[in-house]
């Protein structure tokens, strides 16, 4: 009897003890410390029906840099919303660190699906920050600036 | 012998062990089922047009004609502000009453709701179905004043501050919708320097210049309003430069949020180069999601 108490505490415990340990990070933070880059395709499906327009997927990173979990939260069709978890799983990153231990984090990536001259076009907008608007009131969005996002001093790698 | 019987407990505790494991795994598995039809039941919840200042409100069987101004009341008996907006309810009830303005209550099924509508003392015949209504309501409690060709004038969610009760018992008590449109209410606290706007100033606001409201709640949240852009406050600096127009004023629906993280987006678009207002900073409404509840 006493044993089987001293299990269900050990297992209450072992319960208790995996407490969620993610960070949550900007989304300039996270595509700062991306280390594998893969960008979604633009399925032939969406693009010939012209479905454009913002997909935001969140993932969960683990303390070794992998993606242990993606979650398309917007997109403009299904078929895209596959793509991009599709493209996301292939990501990899570098580590977070907090006082020297990694620890898993979480955060947003959020891409542009554009028709522009009648081809397909993917932005990456965490990491070209300002995106060329589509509508142009006015002069806004005519230059394209390329921004850096987060502290990477490293080029992230592209496939 | 004695080490047979050592063999046979350790085999005991090592499938008490796995019993324990195992039983602990279902119970963790069966949380996650239960939750997983959770989330699949709100997903296949019809999506009905949300009730909204300007929507045309059809009650199954009955007509607004009648009387220049009715009013509906959307509750439910399981969420907490209604039941703690219920004094008023009964007080707004009664003063219609008096004043012959029709008053319907939905709630979600008549039959689960039979005791709340007892105490609240409803008339059996205005009572209805959240499937009666051609629109729904994002939370409960919904109020929606509504004219005689069935338009709704003026929505107010949650429970009310003192000064939106004394405007619907104005409406009621002179038959009109005239004391909606006059009130120049907001109780809510704003953000130094930044323009703050009540949601009945917002109909007017829209005629006098363009303007587009962002949500920064996450996606989902029963309070947005329909003609809201959503725009969680994580996702604000990269997509606000491209989805928002410069020459519009972006208004930040800041109602149910803290001042602190309604400031962050404002900053946030002020930053970009927007014009920035607010709409019901300070206001928490509590409200109840009318998809929890149904």
């Amino acid at each position: 009897m006493p044993l089987k108490l001293l299990v269900i505490v050990w297992v209450l415990f072992a319960f208790a003890d995996a407490r969620d340990t993610t960070v949550l990070v900007s989304p300039a933070v996270l595509r700062g410390l991306a280390q594998t880059v893969v960008l979604p395709e633009y399925p032939a499906s969406s693009s010939g029906q012209n479905h454009t327009g913002v997909a935001v997927i969140e993932l969960v990173v683990s303390a070794s840099g992998k993606v242990a979990h993606t979650e398309v939260l917007q997109s403009p069709d299904p078929s895209i919303a596959a793509a991009v978890a599709a493209a996301l799983r292939q990501w990899s990153f570098r580590p977070f660190l907090v006082e020297g231990i990694a620890h898993p984090m979480r955060s947003r990536l959020i891409f542009y699906f554009r028709m522009e001259e009648h081809k397909p076009l993917v932005i990456d907008a965490t990491e070209q920050n300002p995106v060329p608007k589509v509508k142009r009131s006015r002069s806004a969005g005519t230059s394209l600036t390329r921004v850096e996002a987060g502290s990477s001093n490293e080029a992230p790698e592209r496939r | 012998m004695e080490s047979r019987s050592v063999i046979r407990r350790g085999k005991d505790v090592l499938v008490e062990i796995v019993v324990i494991a195992v039983a602990a795994s279902f119970v963790i598995l069966g949380l996650k089922a239960v939750d997983r039809l959770q989330s699949a039941r709100v997903a296949v919840a019809p999506k009905l047009p949300s009730i909204s200042v300007g929507a045309q409100l059809r009650i199954a069987t009955i007509g607004f004609d009648n009387s220049p101004v009715s009013i509906l009341l959307i509750s439910s008996p399981t969420c907490a502000y209604c039941l703690a907006s219920k004094p008023f309810h009964i007080k707004l009830s009664s003063e219609a009453h008096k004043n012959r303005v029709p008053f319907y209550v939905a709630v979600p099924q008549r039959r689960a709701a039979e005791e709340y509508l007892r105490d609240v003392g409803f008339q059996q015949s205005s009572i209805r179905e959240w499937d009666d209504l051609n629109l729904r309501a994002n939370a409960t409690p919904t109020i929606a004043v509504v004219d005689s060709s069935g338009f709704v004038k003026a929505v107010w969610v949650g429970v009310l501050p003192p000064v939106d009760e004394s405007i619907l018992l104005n409406v009621v008590q002179t038959r009109s919708t005239t004391p909606v449109m006059r009130s120049t209410p907001s109780d809510s606290i704003g953000l130094q320097g930044v323009s703050n706007y009540s949601f009945r100033d917002i109909a007017k606001l829209k005629t006098e210049r363009n303007i587009s409201i962002i949500d920064m709640h996450e996606r989902g949240f029963p309070g947005t309003r329909h003609d809201a852009i959503v725009m969680p406050l994580i996702e604000v600096r990269y997509r606000a430069p491209v989805e928002l127009d410069q020459d519009e004023l972006q208004v930040v629906d800041c109602s149910n949020l803290a001042l602190s993280e309604c400031e962050e987006c404002v900053q946030q678009l002020k930053q970009a180069g927007f014009q920035v207002a607010t709409l019901d900073a300070g206001l928490y409404k509590q409200t109840c999601s009318a998809t929890d509840v149904h």
